[in-house]
């Protein structure tokens, strides 16, 4: 923690710096947190009557992938985070509030214990990250809850809250997520072919593509065998029930390698999203794709040729 | 602060950071410098530039009214520098021209 005053600001700066370089901020992440500091803090000196010795203590919050700095000031209440409506005659706060304007979002504020605290997020987790952390998270309340029922409960009250209402929610869940499978593949697929620039480039991502996915899909496979065969102590009576009373999955069963491959043309274009059928989604998307498919971005590179700096 | 003045040309190189702490003593420096060569036309130099805050886009602005309308030059920005003068809407003000890498 470093108390920052009007004596010290670059010393501060450079003090936070060091400390961001330890993160994963980035450079650009940091520049902006430096400057933010300086701002919000002018902002809370100012608003809290410009007292010759005001002073905000500055102090590094890490956690989940994500960075923060956090300003601390004693005094009354006074919210610094500009609205976007402000205005101002002085010039030098004309700069500060569009500087504070174009980063409002990543600032916040709350009043507590008679502390004016103010966070300036300088790193956010990515998106996949967060989605591995609410996964895990879930995974592991899921697998606590669920022992945690299967100790406190009876038999027959757990088989009533299994009835009543663990399996009308995942049967609800699962249906949402079936009705997206289909409508989602076919986007994404027009949305990937359409965004390279010639068949050299599809080529190579989809044969990745299907090479890293048959390989997570054989040690997904292994790793869950194997964790079942610990589990159940070698014995999987119970993984091969569950699979045959599953009224949830539905899979289209083929006679044969022959039926299946001239089964991939649709007949019309409702039938393959009803009924599930991905090979015939992925056709229709390929089909589709000869209509949607771009110029190869020659114009975008165009626009960026024009631009100067005088 | 190093300044040089050659052929009708004020070069200012301002140095460091340019932020609230002392922006006013920059803004005298140049004063002093400005009022020992009157006729120069002022350059910024922004190669050891690291960090400019609203107080030191004041100090920018201060000597761009002086200019009377003609548009100063600030070279050699870095990418740092150049992200809040282009927030700022200075690049309509001035002409900046970039560091090469």
């Amino acid at each position: 923690m470093v108390e920052l005053t009007m004596n010290n600001l670059s010393e501060t700066r450079q003090i936070v710096a060091q400390e961001l370089e330890k993160t994963k901020a980035t450079e650009k992440e940091i520049a902006r947190a430096k400057l933010l500091l300086e701002e919000t803090f002018m902002r809370l000196k100012a608003g809290l009557g410009e007292a010759p010795n005001f002073s905000v203590k500055v102090e590094l919050k890490t956690g989940f992938g994500e960075v923060d700095l956090r300003l601390t000031c004693a005094g009354e209440e006074y919210d610094p985070i500009v609205t976007l409506t402000e205005q101002s005659d002085d010039e030098e706060n004309v700069y500060r509030l569009i500087i504070l304007k174009a980063f409002r979002d990543k600032m916040t504020f709350v009043r507590k214990n008679g502390q004016n605290i103010v966070t300036i997020k300088v790193h956010e987790a990515s998106s996949s990250q967060k989605q591995m952390i609410y996964t895990i998270a879930a995974l592991i309340l899921g697998l606590v809850s669920g022992v945690v029922m299967h100790l406190v409960l009876g038999g027959a009250t757990l088989e009533a809250l299994n009835a009543q209402v663990v399996n009308p929610v995942r049967h609800i869940f699962l249906n949402a997520l079936q009705m997206m499978v289909a409508p989602v593949t076919f986007l994404a697929i027009i949305s990937g072919i359409t965004n390279m620039s010639d068949a050299v480039d599809i080529g190579k991502v989809g044969t990745k593509l299907v090479l890293t996915s048959a390989l997570m899909l054989v040690v997904v496979t292994v790793f869950s065998l194997g964790l079942s065969l610990l589990i159940f102590h070698g014995d999987l009576s119970y993984l091969q029930s569950a699979i045959h009373t599953s009224s949830e999955v539905s899979a289209t069963q083929y006679g044969s390698l022959k039926d299946m491959i001239f089964d991939i043309v649709p007949n019309n274009l409702v039938d393959p999203f009803k009924g599930q059928k991905i090979l015939q989604v992925l056709f229709l998307a390929i089909f589709f794709w000869d209509g949607f498919k771009s110029d190869g971005g020659e114009s975008a590179r165009r626009d960026g040729d024009s631009r100067l700096f005088v | 602060m190093k300044f040089e003045s050659n052929d009708g040309v004020l070069t200012v190189f301002l140095e460091g950071d340019l932020d609230a702490q002392n922006a006013s003593s920059v803004q005298a420096e140049i004063d002093a410098a400005k009022n020992a060569h009157p006729n120069d036309e002022i350059l910024f130099d922004a190669q050891n530039l690291r960090y400019i805050s609203s107080a030191g886009l004041r100090v920018l602005l201060k000597f761009l009214r002086a200019a009377k309308g003609k548009k100063l030059v600030i070279q050699n920005v870095s990418r740092d520098v150049f992200d809040v003068l282009e927030l700022t809407r200075f690049v309509d003000l001035m002409t900046v021209k970039i560091a090469q890498a």
